[in-house]
């Protein structure tokens, strides 16, 4: 059982600088801040700022596929954006996102005064605007950025010229503040819980970013050391990748995915420890089987690093090898179908409200479902080569990381800004946001699936004359998806400036957990002396 | 053991397997 102590970081016990004291010292709060909250607003300051760039590089990519012939950018152009928006939402606005909601809640959750390493904490923010402007960076340099996509296999990520070395840089320095932040996170929630707070009495955000802080700690070094290969073939003359000199591309392959496979679940874990906290408090009951979740969590990050060759199913893997990564992906559906079914009991019978957060958890539960049953489909061995390379699979993982993972962060933020600002967001906007997002992100992906099986290919600027009226569909959605974030954006502004009706301390009503037992806005400083935890507050 | 000298144990073993996943991955491409 572990304690917290009450004198650490006394070196802290001051004021944040205002803008009143001056603009110097109001930058330097925020450059030099090692305050858990300053941080988790940085993070997601950060990402909602590469969210608006990754998804300009999306319009793009909609744009010129608005109809079929090369039309607004070359060929060459689109797979830069193509790869482009891949890696900045996924580095730079998904991953850091989920980041800044655990540097805000995960500390209050468990009734500690801030992370365990709160420096290095700093440092593991401050990483990530060099490393993603170094990449945007790319974009001006001769050849331009990587056009290999996210995945950067070669030989063709080799032949990317001068980006090859930056995007290498890139990658290096965001594995180094993943694992930094992910270490962070586990010394803080194994050393520093509240007395009383026994592991399987802690919310499930907590336990969805431990699961996740092990998995990062346990695959990106795979990816760091995979991309310094990379550098060493591109620079060096080895031969690790090249098959002119002994070497095997499809062996980048396994290593990428290794790594690639449990990034997927490092990106929607914490999604469902959001989901797992919004339902209980609109629903007004407990969570249905707590423990069980756990379980789940664990289970599915176990099974997520023994299945990361079914992206590669149409390389020629031997059919033993196929039907073993097969079955063990068909497997993950047992959690996450635990997860999903523990999320309708929690709803059953209980006194149910929908306010935005709700909404926005109840629209990753049904569409996440989608894009579980799409990946369920790509599982079996002869259905993905169909499938392999097409625009079902678009469809798939954007299901997964649209209106699930991005839904899960907006729907926390909707939740979580009354304790952050001290008021209530506007309800209204809210809801206008959530049918705007929930219309249109379906009107994006849904009609991919049909241009996918039947055949259109991903990654490719021009297409078939029989692909054009889905694809107009799908760029007139993208259009009007990202012209309704903006009523979240405003909406947010609103309570950062502190405009809106004042929170209450619990402001949900069936809201439990430690987060909710201290003013709203939350002190700069919370929990200098272990809370005690009631009864009534393990959620 | 206090609370800061567990925290920076637990950490540096942490970071050690960091390192070592990075290093025997290395070390296993270099080698076969």
């Amino acid at each position: 059982m572990s304690t917290v102590s009450p004198d650490i970081h006394d070196d802290e016990h001051h004021g944040p600088a205002t803008l009143k004291d001056g603009i110097g010292k109001y930058a330097m709060r925020w450059i030099s801040t090692t305050n858990h909250k300053d941080l988790g607003t940085l993070y997601l300051l950060f990402s909602g700022l590469m969210l608006i760039v990754g998804g300009i590089l999306s319009l793009v990519i909609r744009a010129e596929l608005f109809a079929p012939g090369i039309q607004v950018v070359d060929p060459g152009f689109f797979n830069q954006a193509v790869s482009l928006h891949g890696l900045i939402m996924i580095f730079g606005g998904i991953m850091p996102a989920f980041v800044g909601l655990a540097n805000w809640i995960v500390p209050m959750e468990i009734g500690c005064p801030d992370l365990a390493m709160p420096r290095v904490n700093n440092w593991a923010f401050w990483l990530l605007p060099f490393a993603l402007f170094t990449l945007i960076a790319t974009l001006f340099i001769e050849g331009g950025p990587l056009a290999s996509g996210w995945t950067m296999y070669p030989p063709l990520f080799l032949q990317t010229g001068y980006s090859l070395a930056f995007t290498v840089f890139v990658i290096h320095m965001t594995s180094v503040s993943s694992i930094a932040g992910a270490i962070n996170i586990i010394v803080t929630i194994l050393n520093m819980r509240t007395p009383g707070m026994s592991l399987l009495r802690m919310p499930l955000f907590v336990w969805s970013w431990l699961v996740t802080a092990f998995l990062l700690l346990a695959t990106i070094p795979v990816l760091s050391a995979s991309v310094t290969l990379l550098l060493t073939d591109g620079y060096f003359g080895t031969t690790f990748f090249s098959a002119a000199g002994g070497g095997d591309p499809v062996l980048f392959q396994h290593i990428f995915w290794f790594f690639g496979h449990p990034e997927v679940y490092i990106m929607i874990l914490p999604a469902f420890g959001i989901v797992s906290m919004i339902i209980p408090t609109f629903a007004r009951k407990k969570l249905f089987g707590h423990d069980s979740m756990v379980y789940a969590l664990a289970c599915i990050a176990l099974l997520s690093m023994i299945v990361w060759a079914h992206h590669m199913f149409a390389v020629g893997l031997p059919v033993s090898a196929e039907l073993f990564f097969m079955f063990a992906t068909m497997l993950i559906s047992v959690p996450t179908g635990v997860k999903i079914f523990n999320w309708v009991a929690t709803m059953w019978r209980g006194s149910m409200t929908f306010e935005t957060p709700m909404l926005f958890a109840l629209g990753f539960v049904v569409m996440f479902a989608i894009g579980g049953f799409s990946g369920l489909m790509m599982a079996l061995v002869p259905v993905d080569f169909q499938y392999h390379d097409t625009y079902f699979i678009v469809a798939h993982f954007h299901y997964v990381l649209v209106p699930g993972a991005l839904f899960s962060i907006i729907g926390a933020i909707y939740y979580w800004i009354p304790k952050w600002s001290g008021v209530m967001y506007n309800e209204k906007l809210g809801q206008i946001h959530f049918w705007w997002s929930a219309v249109w992100i379906n009107v994006i992906f849904f009609p991919q699936h049909f241009v996918g099986l039947a055949g259109m290919p991903r990654r490719i600027p021009d297409y078939a004359l029989q692909f054009a009226n889905f694809n107009m569909v799908s760029s007139i959605g993208a259009f009007m998806f990202f012209i309704g974030q903006f009523i979240f954006l405003y909406n947010m502004y609103q309570c950062m400036r502190g405009a809106g009706k004042k929170a209450t301390d619990r402001v949900w009503e069936g809201a439990h957990g430690l987060e909710w037992t201290v003013p709203s806005p939350a002190p700069y400083h919370t929990f200098e002396t272990p809370p005690v935890l009631e009864e009534s507050e393990i959620v | 053991m206090s609370q800061r000298r567990r925290n920076i144990v637990l950490a540096l073993i942490l970071a050690g397997v960091a390192v070592a996943v990075y290093v025997a991955f290395f070390y296993q491409m270099v080698t076969t």
